[in-house]
């Protein structure tokens, strides 16, 4: 029985990485027990394994010397990440999310899955972008394009209408606030500015036992 | 005279005799000639044995062809029947797998409920123990507080019935699958690595963590530095 050609969409965020696939038209996460985001905080286990998710989230607080919380904020440069004694380049820390993500799809779909759209930053540079490629291709994926995330935003909300446009798209992430102005025109969507803040500070979440006011 | 006259007249009757038989015997030879097949030549006898030795030969491939497919066939409905009982554990397993995180759903629903009795109680049994000779506690707080503890308690109960047992945290070496660290302590009395301290409970369902423990951790010999830092 021949497996279906599946293309998914691999979301690599600052904080979390998702991926999608289109299910009856639509576009749905691909969902592995109760989470459909994978935490993309790097870590080292205790045999020195470079591992990522929620459990290297968890010990971010307690060992810090042991953990990446946000290596995508590193796509690009030249600065080295110590994994345990050594010094590693960004690029190859990065691949484990992809890899991780690359194994839990088909684990989850049931069979192999080989191609993959991604989507980048509309302010990633032209050394990120290759770099993020090269990092999703080493995970093992043939990637069949690459979007710009604002464009993939505009793409799924406002594609509906023909009207000539210009409209803002804003991404408030897990550390980044990015802003963007597009224009959509015969279906084509330009970004024609993209400006931000792509380091808020680590992780803004607040902890469940903060007090609330209710 | 008498005698040569008898003896012409067997001798005739003989020959009368003789002669009917001879053309009996004829027209019983041509009828069975007749009526026999003819007899085949040697070339045509090899031509029907090759003819015969040929259908056999196709039937045999035809039988073979039918053999193969019905085997195929056979395979077929093996594999179709083996994808029908996996389609349907597999939808036994999601038909389970969804009534559980439904169920998890709630019960984590709960829990938050259950945090908010729980300090709730404690608030109760501070007010309780307050007691001065100007100022009493307020009346019925002794109420309140058992009030509190059979909420406590039944909620308890249910809890065990859905076999929901709360994470050991403090005291407890650092679990990152179960435990999240918000923050670190320095104790040179407790081992590094160690629980000093539960902000949140935890609570696990079987295999299945309802909700990660938040604690604070204590490193004596914690780097200060991250394994990056920014420029």
């Amino acid at each position: 029985m021949n497996e279906p050609d599946v293309v998914i969409e691999i979301d690599l965020r600052t904080i979390n990485s998702e991926v999608a696939i289109i299910e009856n038209d639509q576009p749905v996460s691909v969902r592995k027990g109760d989470e459909t985001i994978l935490p993309s905080c790097v870590g080292l286990d205790d045999a020195g394994n470079i591992t990522v998710g929620q459990q290297e989230r968890n010990q971010s607080v307690a060992a810090p010397d042991k953990t990446i919380p946000s290596i995508k904020q590193l796509t690009g440069s030249n600065q080295t990440v110590n994994t345990g004694g050594t010094n590693d380049m960004p690029q190859k820390i990065s691949t484990c999310t992809p890899a991780t993500l690359h194994k839990y799809t088909e684990d989850i779909l049931g069979h192999p899955v080989s191609k993959t759209a991604i989507t980048v930053p509309g302010y990633f540079t032209d050394v990120q972008r290759p770099t993020t490629r090269d990092t999703v291709e080493i995970a093992g994926f043939e990637i069949v394009r690459i979007i710009n995330e604002p464009t993939a935003t505009a793409l799924t909300y406002e594609s509906l209408s023909d009207e000539p446009r210009k409209i803002l798209v804003y991404d408030l992430g897990g550390e980044t606030f990015i802003v963007s102005v597009m224009r959509i025109e015969d279906g084509i969507v330009e970004v024609l500015s993209s400006t931000g803040n792509n380091s808020l500070g680590d992780d803004l979440r607040i902890p469940s036992s903060v007090p609330r006011r209710p | 005279m008498t005698s040569a006259h008898d003896h012409d007249h067997w001798k005739n009757r003989i020959l009368r005799d003789f002669r009917s038989w001879i053309d009996q015997f004829a027209d019983e030879e041509s009828e069975v000639r007749e009526n026999r097949p003819p007899e085949p030549d040697l070339r045509d006898l090899l031509a029907e044995f090759t003819a015969l030795r040929q259908e056999m030969r196709i039937q045999n491939d035809e039988q073979s062809k039918a053999g193969r497919e019905l085997g195929q066939a056979a395979e077929r409905y093996d594999s179709a029947l083996a994808l029908l009982r996996k389609r349907e554990e597999t939808l036994d397993n999601c038909a389970s797998d969804i009534a559980r995180q439904a169920e998890n759903v709630c019960l984590l629903s709960f829990l938050d409920f259950n945090d908010r009795m729980l300090h709730g109680r404690e608030t109760a049994q501070k007010i309780s123990q307050q007691r001065s000779l100007l100022r009493k506690p307020p009346r019925g707080i002794s109420g309140l507080v058992e009030g509190y503890d059979r909420a406590i308690d039944q909620f308890q109960a249910t809890m065990e019935k859905f076999k929901v047992v709360k994470i050991e945290t403090v005291g407890c070496p650092f679990n990152g699958k179960c435990m999240q660290a918000i923050e670190t302590r320095h104790d040179t009395s407790v081992k590094d690595g160690v629980v000093v301290d539960e902000l949140l409970s935890g609570y696990m369902r079987d295999d299945d963590i309802l909700r990660v423990a938040e604690v604070a951790v204590n490193r004596i010999n914690l780097e200060s530095r991250k394994s990056y830092e920014r420029t």
